[in-house]
């Protein structure tokens, strides 16, 4: 399993953030994570890659490919994260170091946890813009100069350079127009299902859900309150919460019902 | 004279960034208009120019060619008599709510705040009826979220306090540049329905919204102008442009706004 948790607690300041939340992704799969601002989809993120803040308390069980992460020590956690885990942030203007360019940007990861040679590391940049469909000549740019779009390409590069097994995406789309965050999100699947890693993806948006996931989680109140297929809670949503989700979703479709008929 | 007919217009606006080589027009030749009571859609992508193109409008920047007049008057800097006409009759609205109001304000308080500039010496329950009527209208409980601060509203009601604020001195126009996209998608319907309100209760008023997604504005717009790359590429009756867009750029933007 690329992500294995079980009994998940996350309190802040003994406010409860996330409940006993119990979540899985298979290797090679792909699955979405969607809730409303203040779920606490976030929380998990972190929780999962080591990242809480000084005052939270994590308590539970969270595995990365077998790995406990939960009162893991740092070693550990940093081993996992440049190897095992690629993370892809909302916001790329604020995730990438501004004083690093787009080809060293994307190369730290290597350096850092990886012995490769100086023309080893470049050759293996130059390969992931290609992949990611970054023009070479942008390698010396700074990420101010790029729009959000080559930004986020660069964020997903700097991810996928170390080949993870698995990546975490946080609202990778959001900060983007909606032309860009289709091509985003299907470049992220097709790269991700290209390396055959899996993908936990963190979204509040059903309709974006549907591109980039097989089987979904819907996180409301920090605990889990429905699970299943993507494809069949979006056409037949249950419970409460996913039924207000996919309505809203649709609504904000072109194509879906009038504003007075849901 | 038909000019006077729109509320507010631009013809051919141009406006370039940068010098010599990184010289980038972001804005060519644009013309349009913005008619009494109607709701207009600005869509584009990012870099579109679309923000740019607000900004001239509300006479915060200067094109470099063409012009903008409101009711007819030139807005042309600060002096101009169509700038002050369009800033007393004017509300805007951000795409961060939280960045537009005041953190060490309660809500009554940002709320008002137009109205006591406009209107001195309103004061005391005069004030605070006019304050709990915009609150009403983006459907907010005014005994329950006239105290509070922004710290402890959600992104979605931040800004439907902050499109309170814009419409509290019953506007003429109301100008929204992104107000969705900053808000998760369940919110984003709590304010589409407060615009709708305000377009019911207040008919007269003009609302300009200015989004990437074809998909929010599609409940509201009555008409459509498609910015791309500083140009209008296709401008038209909402129904019009979203069943069968003539551009290649507005066919993309439908089929990315659609499942």
């Amino acid at each position: 399993m690329a992500i294995e948790v079980s009994g998940l607690s996350v309190d802040i300041g003994g406010r409860p953030i996330v409940s006993d939340v119990a979540m899985g992704v298979a290797d090679g799969e792909r699955v979405g994570l969607v809730g409303s601002s203040g779920s606490g989809k976030s929380m998990i993120a972190k929780a999962l890659l080591g990242l809480l803040p000084r005052q939270a308390s994590a308590s539970g069980s969270a595995r990365l490919g077998g790995t406990e992460v939960i009162g893991a020590d740092e070693t550990t956690l940093a081993g996992l994260r440049g190897r095992y885990v690629g993370v892809v942030f909302q916001n790329p203007g604020s995730s990438l170091n501004p004083v690093l360019s787009v080809g060293r940007q994307i190369e730290l990861p290597l350096k850092l946890h990886y012995d490769l040679d100086a023309g080893d590391r470049h050759e293996r940049v130059m390969a992931m813009m290609r992949k990611v469909g970054l023009d070479a000549s942008l390698a010396g740019r700074y990420p101010h100069e790029l729009s959000g779009g080559q930004q986020q390409r660069v964020g997903i590069a700097t991810a996928l350079i170390t080949s993870p097994r698995l990546i975490i995406a946080d609202e990778p789309t959001t900060a983007l127009d909606s032309i860009t965050q289709r091509q985003i999100v299907d470049l992220l699947v097709s790269l991700v299902d290209g390396a055959g890693a899996s993908m936990l993806f963190i979204t509040h948006d059903f309709s974006v859900l549907a591109r980039a996931t097989s089987r979904c989680y819907v996180l409301d109140r920090g605990r889990i309150v429905d699970s299943g297929q993507t494809a069949g809670l979006l056409a037949s949503p249950q419970v409460a919460q996913s039924r207000r989700l996919v309505e809203a979703a649709r609504k904000l479709t072109l194509g879906g019902p009038d504003m007075e008929t849901l | 004279m038909t000019e006077t007919h729109e509320l507010l217009a631009g013809r051919g606006i141009g406006r370039v960034f940068g010098r010599g080589k990184a010289r980038q027009a972001a804005l060519r030749d644009v013309d349009i208009d913005v008619r009494p009571g109607e709701c207009l859609a600005i869509i584009g992508g990012s870099g579109s120019g679309k923000s740019t193109l607000a900004r001239i409008l509300l006479g915060l920047d200067r094109p470099d060619s063409g012009t903008v007049t409101y009711r007819g008057e030139p807005v042309d800097g600060p002096r101009s008599q169509g700038y002050r006409l369009l800033r007393r009759e004017s509300g805007l609205v951000f795409q961060d709510p939280f960045a537009s109001l005041d953190p060490r304000w309660r809500v009554e308080r940002s709320v008002g705040e137009p109205l006591r500039i406009q209107h001195h010496g309103i004061a005391g329950d005069e004030l605070r009826d006019k304050v709990a009527d915009a609150l009403d209208l983006v459907g907010l409980d005014a005994g329950e979220f006239m105290g509070r601060y922004p710290a402890d509203l959600s992104g979605g009601q931040a800004q439907r306090v902050a499109i309170a604020r814009a419409v509290v001195a019953g506007p003429s126009l109301i100008v929204a540049d992104e107000p969705m996209s900053a808000i998760d998608v369940a919110a984003r319907l709590r304010i589409l329905e407060a615009f709708a309100t305000i377009r019911k209760a207040r008919p007269e008023t003009a609302i300009v919204m200015i989004s990437h997604d074809l998909g929010v504005v599609q409940h509201i717009a009555e008409r459509i102008v498609v910015l791309h790359d500083g140009s209008v590429v296709e401008t038209g009756p909402c129904d019009e442009v979203l069943g069968h867009p003539k551009s290649d750029y507005a066919r993309q933007l439908v089929a990315a706004a659609s499942l």
